[in-house]
């Protein structure tokens, strides 16, 4: 199978390195393609510096933006899957076979979920992914127990769909639009490792625009748009 | 004349003017232009008429005439920034296309160490 590892990154230069070798170290037998997002800081000079494969988005137009870059080069070059691979080294190239396991298995989405064996813990974060949840069984019937994790695979159908729709971000009102289009999905339980370096988007008022933004958009939106 | 008349003249030749300007310095297009003259138009019209608007307002039943002409600005002020908001979204995919092909053109290869 032809597996593309979609690796966004803006301002990566602490982590871009280590997140491609360990990469390379892991799976070799896939490919990989840096986005590098209009970056400001050294991550296209070091890409350059090591030979990395990489494309460059000639000004900064958000993770959305870079995933789909990532989507319509797969869709270009006829890979049969896609998944989206965190610059910051947040998710374990180890998971990666076994997911494409199951896109062998046919399934159109595959999400690395932290939670198919494991609880969630209790906190505010995870009160909003239960939220989150709920939205989703609400419009789909369907219960996605990770719905905010990042790391998700795609297969042909899939990339296709992603690589020119408006508006298909890497969010989980993308996953709940797709299977309420008919798209079928499977959880693989991963371990996601916090960031080693570098700055995470999320603050309270981020959050709260995030969940707002989730709601309205699987609860009411949703059925304005073709899934 | 009172003084809302008065003002909304001003305000009508002033908008009007400054329309004409930009589009001496090829700062407008023509059909962007259209919207503002026409908003110019209608000030005037209303000001050079303004027992028409006193007569629509009180069928209406709003307080005041000038409360009427308020809303019908407000309105046309609504539907500009909608216009606007829904060109800014088209522009920010054009650009985001434009980027992304750029990008894929540019593609830079692995080098094997």
């Amino acid at each position: 199978m032809k597996l593309l590892l979609i690796i966004p990154a803006y301002n990566e230069q602490e982590n871009i390195e280590r997140v491609i070798d360990v990469l390379k170290r892991d799976c070799p037998q896939y490919d990989y393609l840096i986005v590098n997002d209009g970056s400001r800081d050294k991550t296209e000079e070091i890409c350059i510096k090591r030979g990395f494969h990489f494309v460059s988005h000639p000004v900064n137009l958000g993770l959305a933006a870079a995933v789909q870059t990532g989507m319509l080069f797969a869709y270009k070059n006829g890979y049969d899957a896609a998944i989206q691979f965190d610059g910051d080294g947040q998710h374990d190239p180890d998971y990666v076979e076994k997911m494409a396991n199951e896109i062998e298995k046919g399934y159109n989405i595959v999400i690395g979920s932290r939670f198919v064996d494991k609880k969630k813990p209790k906190s505010l974060r995870m009160f909003g992914s239960n939220l989150i949840q709920l939205a989703i069984k609400i419009t789909t019937g369907k219960t996605l127990k990770d719905p905010t994790s990042g790391m998700r695979m795609f297969d042909k159908a899939m990339i296709k769909k992603l690589a020119f729709a408006v508006d298909l971000g890497p969010e989980p009102d993308t996953v709940a639009l797709l299977v309420r289009g008919g798209a079928t999905f499977s959880e693989i339980q991963v371990e996601m490792h916090d960031r080693t370096a570098g700055e995470s988007y999320l603050n309270f008022a981020n959050s709260v625009n995030y969940m707002i933004r989730m709601f309205v958009s699987i609860l009411i939106l949703q059925w304005f748009r073709k899934g | 004349m009172n003084g809302l008349t008065i003002a909304m003249i001003s305000a009508s030749v002033i908008t009007a003017i400054f329309v004409f300007l930009k589009i001496k310095k090829s700062q407008f297009k023509i059909g962007d232009t259209l919207y503002w003259l026409l908003f110019c138009l209608f000030l005037l019209v209303m000001s050079i008429f303004p027992k028409a608007i006193f007569w629509i307002s009180n069928k209406i039943g709003f307080e005041s005439p000038s409360n009427f002409i308020f809303v019908i600005i407000i309105f046309l002020l609504l539907v500009k920034i909608f216009l606007l908001d829904a060109r800014v979204s088209k522009n920010e995919e054009k650009l985001t296309k434009l980027s992304q092909k750029y990008a894929i053109d540019n593609e830079t290869k692995e080098i094997e160490p």
